[in-house]
């Protein structure tokens, strides 16, 4: 146990007091997500109708989850200190990725290949990596800065989808007993136990996320390049492979939410996920992870996207105009960040005179 | 030093509590007493801030007010994932009846199936979905009538020949593609008629303007402009304007109170007004049928409203997309 | 501080005092020291064979059929489309000879009873969205024949009505006078406004054959025609007409 102590500082009752409390306030702080989550439940149950019944939970889970599994790979990504814009258009061309391949199939000549829904599902995940592959290398290799290979890579990618069918969606997924492709609205209006596979999908791929960076290796490295990217190359940290998995993966977790939400719409639709990037930002930040990274935690993104929604699914239900869920949704968000940096200089100060 | 900052902290945290209690009030104020005699309906339509999708929205919820409901107003953006989330917590709320201007054709059919597996009637105004019988009504415009009506006069206007520019809206909106195809339907039986250019505009007016400015720079003799909807319409006006010329015949289609100011400047030469308040009130109408009756009254689904021909002669009956004879 | 280095465990020693950023230097140099290469890729090969042998599982059931065999899968089951053709010649022109009016019949009464009643009483109108339209039939003498517009226009006079009619001669045919003057035809029926429109389409482009298989005509010939006219109000200046049904009436 270390005893740097500050220099001067009196050993006195009222110290001792003021420190009590900014240790309390401080553990109030770091659990203000599970508090702000509290505290949107206890205000819509009590003032909406119908909010706590068994349906509107499930319908306000599986809302949760297309910002959810967002928000766990981006979470990854901010952790490096970097940021990824583009999984927005991600979603958008996942979607019309499997609406084609579910459609049209692929044709060679005169024959046309058509692949069954896992394969499709597949196939699909390797694009969204392969995009999050692209930003990695954009990154990594060229040393572009995050924010504008991302942000290079949703113009690209959002063209892409449009491009597909001429701007155009892919309707009727029901597929044909004939090609073998029927079954495609299971993962997103399925259910297991009662509850959508999707937010089996989502807490599955939290709980992995959740384990792999607190528990592994790659874990500790993704929050050391955060914390001091100088610090993790000197130390013999292959910062770029690193790196660039963590985009595969938000790439990776961008298509599973197009193929959610495309299952869920039966259509595949181009402007699908627009702006999807930056509420999922919103959940991560608001979970209390650090722009510039080292700091946060999966858990923490994911409630931090179940507070987005429900507040969201809540302001709807109770009739709030449109023009204000907006005004709201900013606020909540920027007193997200000045709580956080209160709960940092506090921390700082607790820290100083153990 | 420490008292201050704890003061700071304390501060800090009771204003962040105050705003929170301010705003979350401010919103429990809004979300309105449930007296109403007949029920609830929610309506949803696109963003609020263009005055088409506004003038229908508030049609609606006046109508429907008017019947004894309570309505609510909701905006999709034109997101189907946002559309189809929206129905869910409507439908969780225990709307009566839905009137939806929906987001897109086929991406709609889901959610609205939806509603109406859960008991809550859906009539559709002004888009339609590619599949009956989920809808209990679907009202929309005649854009083949207003779109042929509106390239006749053009073409009486223009002549039989000449070069003029197409500008769309919004191509990933099947009611554009249908305009852009009837307009094609009457202007291509015109062998002299030439298009020399084509651009897709989105439908709104900054980026119309931008595609005009630079085929003008391509082509200058051009004798018109067809335009996919109002905003596009409007957009190439500008850009005419800003170029000094003054004898290229422009027309679209939409009527908004703009494009009728505009008719009667003698900037644009013909719109076709399309009946959105009317539109709304009729859905309204055939939904508190449905749900009194169990019938909408009308014996087809899919029902179709004529759009106006608005030239100088009759473009002050425009008002707010009602055209006001009487 | 101990750090310890072991070949195949990673020892991260946690040092006290929180995470500020001071702190993590040491934290890295903690876990570099203690780390292993071998363990990261050894789990990534499992998985990595983890997802290959899964791949090959799945990809074993694609289907792969032919363009002939794809139409009929995709197509089976969409019902045939209305023929314009046989549409026109059995039904439309059958219906429109045996419930035709005299134009100067339908004139007078928009006159006197005005068009609402008249239009109950004599015409086609499918709801608020749809003009008028009335079928008529006439004769008279050719008055003028209007090529210089893709609207060919034939102008009738003398017709007994007190009005000018106009036959419209194509190869522009406007309107949709046909297809909203046959009761059986419902926007309904048609999967989009396009399709109905085309319909349409279809019916003017075999009034267009109809004309030229009459023949040529000149001012002074005397004809008589059964056709269909959409009106919005009753009080057009000319009667425009789309013929279905021609014929040379012998001259005095």
């Amino acid at each position: 146990m270390s005893s740097v102590s500050d220099v001067g500082v009196p050993d006195n009752v009222e110290h001792k007091a003021s420190l009590r409390l900014s240790k309390a306030l401080l553990l109030v702080l770091k659990l203000r997500i599970f508090v702000a989550l509290f505290v949107v439940i206890a205000y819509f149950s009590l003032t909406v109708n119908n909010f706590l019944t068994t349906s509107n939970m499930l319908i306000m889970a599986q809302h949760i989850t297309v910002i959810g599994i967002l928000a766990v790979g981006m979470t990854l990504v901010i952790l490096t200190g970097g940021i990824d814009l583009s999984v927005g258009s991600t979603v958008g061309l996942s979607g019309m990725v499997a609406g084609f391949l579910l459609m049209q199939g692929i044709s060679i000549g005169d024959y046309t290949i058509f692949f069954n829904v896992p394969e499709v599902i597949l196939l699909t995940c390797l694009i969204g990596a392969l995009i999050g592959y692209i930003n990695g290398s954009l990154i990594t290799y060229l040393n572009v800065a995050p924010f504008i290979a991302t942000l290079g890579m949703l113009y690209v990618v959002r063209g892409a989808a449009l491009l597909m069918n001429d701007g155009g969606t892919y309707s009727q997924l029901r597929g044909h007993e004939a090609l073998g492709n029927t079954g495609f609205s299971l993962l997103g209006n399925g259910s297991f136990l009662g509850i959508g596979i999707p937010v089996w999908i989502l807490a599955i791929l939290a709980l992995i996320t959740w384990l792999v960076s607190l528990r592994t290796p790659f874990g500790r490295y993704v929050y050391a390049i955060g914390g001091n990217e100088h610090a993790a190359v000197f130390s013999g940290l292959r910062v770029r492979k690193i790196k660039l998995w963590v985009y595969v993966f938000s790439g990776f977790c961008a298509a599973l939410v197009g193929l959610v939400v495309t299952s869920q719409l039966q259509t595949g639709h181009p402007m699908t996920g627009d702006t999807y990037e930056l509420r999922a930002i919103a959940a991560v930040v608001l979970g209390g992870t650090a722009l510039a990274g080292g700091r946060g935690s999966v858990i923490g993104s994911v409630i931090g996207a179940c507070v987005i929604s429900i507040l969201n699914d809540g302001m709807v239900m109770s009739g709030v105009s449109n023009f204000w869920q907006m005004v709201i949704m900013g606020l909540v968000i920027i007193v997200a960040v000045v709580i956080d940096q209160l709960q940092q200089r506090l921390q700082k100060k607790v820290m100083v005179t153990t | 030093m420490k008292r201050k900052t704890l003061q700071l902290i304390k501060q800090s945290t009771a204003l962040a509590s105050m705003s929170a209690m301010v705003f979350l009030t401010g919103v429990s104020t809004l979300h309105a007493q449930d007296n109403s005699v007949q029920g609830n309906i929610a309506i949803l339509v696109n963003s609020l801030d263009n005055p088409y999708y506004a003038a229908e929205a508030n049609a609606a919820k006046a109508q429907a007010e008017e019947l004894g409901y309570e309505a609510r107003v909701f905006s999709h953006s034109e997101d189907v994932n946002r559309q189809r989330e929206l129905i869910n917590s409507i439908v969780a709320q225990g709307a009566n009846g839905i009137v939806l201007d929906n987001a897109d054709s086929s991406a709609s059919v889901a959610a609205v199936r939806y509603a109406t597996e859960h008991n809550v009637p859906v009539v559709l105004i002004n888009r339609e979905i590619p599949e009956d019988g989920i809808a209990i009504a679907q009202l929309t415009h005649n854009n083949v009538q207003a779109a042929s009506q509106v390239a006749e006069a053009f073409i009486e206007k223009v002549g039989e020949s000449g070069k003029y520019v197409e500008l769309t809206c919004n191509l990933a909106d099947n009611n554009c593609v249908t305009r852009s195809t009837a307009y094609h339907r009457v202007l291509d039986q015109y062998p002299d008629l030439e298009m020399v250019a084509r651009q897709d505009a989105g439908g709104e007016l900054l980026r119309a303007k931008q595609a005009m400015d630079s085929i003008l720079q391509e082509h200058s003799d051009i004798t018109g402009v067809i335009a996919g909807n109002g905003p596009v319409a409007l957009g190439a006006i500008a850009s005419l304007e800003a170029a000094g010329i003054t004898d290229v015949t422009v027309v679209g289609i939409d009527g908004s109170n703009d494009e009728r100011d505009a008719v009667l400047d003698g900037r644009l030469y013909a719109t076709a007004m399309l009946q959105a308040q009317e539109l709304a009130r009729q859905g309204v109408n055939q939904l508190h049928q449905y749900l009194e009756t169990g019938e909408t009254g009308e014996s087809e689904e899919r029902q179709l409203f004529r759009g106006v021909l608005i030239t100088e002669d009759n473009a002050d009956y425009v008002n707010d997309f009602e055209y006001q004879s009487n | 501080m101990p750090i310890t280095s072991t070949t195949s465990n990673i020892r991260v020693t946690k040092l006290s005092g929180g995470s500020g950023g001071f702190h993590h230097f040491h934290y890295i140099i903690g876990v570099i020291r203690g780390a292993d290469m071998n363990n990261t890729s050894c789990i990534a090969r499992t998985f990595g064979l983890a997802i290959l042998t899964s791949t090959t599982l799945i990809l074993s059931g694609f289907t792969i059929v032919s363009s002939e065999e794809l139409i009929e899968i995709k197509t089976g089951g969409t019902p045939p489309s209305i023929d314009a053709s046989s549409l026109l010649y059995d039904d439309i022109i059958p219906w429109a000879s045996s419930s035709t009016r005299n134009v100067g019949e339908v004139l007078s009464a928009i006159e006197n009873q005005g068009f609402e009643t008249t239009c109950e009483e004599y015409g086609i109108q499918k709801g608020q969205a749809f003009p008028c339209t009335f079928w008529i039939q006439t004769s008279g003498v050719i008055d003028n024949i209007d090529t210089s517009s893709r609207v060919g226009k034939i102008t009738l006079s003398d017709t007994g009505s007190g009005s000018e009619v106009v036959i419209l001669s194509g190869p522009v045919i406007p309107g949709t006078a046909l297809r909203d003057g046959y009761p059986d035809i419902v926007y309904n029926d048609f999967s989009n406004q396009d399709a109905f429109a085309s319909f349409s389409d279809d019916l003017n482009n075999e009034v267009i054959s109809i004309i030229e298989n009459f023949g040529e005509v000149t001012p002074g010939d005397r004809i008589s025609v059964v056709g269909a006219y959409a009106t919005w109000t009753g009080m057009d200046s000319t009667i425009q007409v789309v013929p279905v049904s021609l014929e040379r009436v012998g001259g005095e």
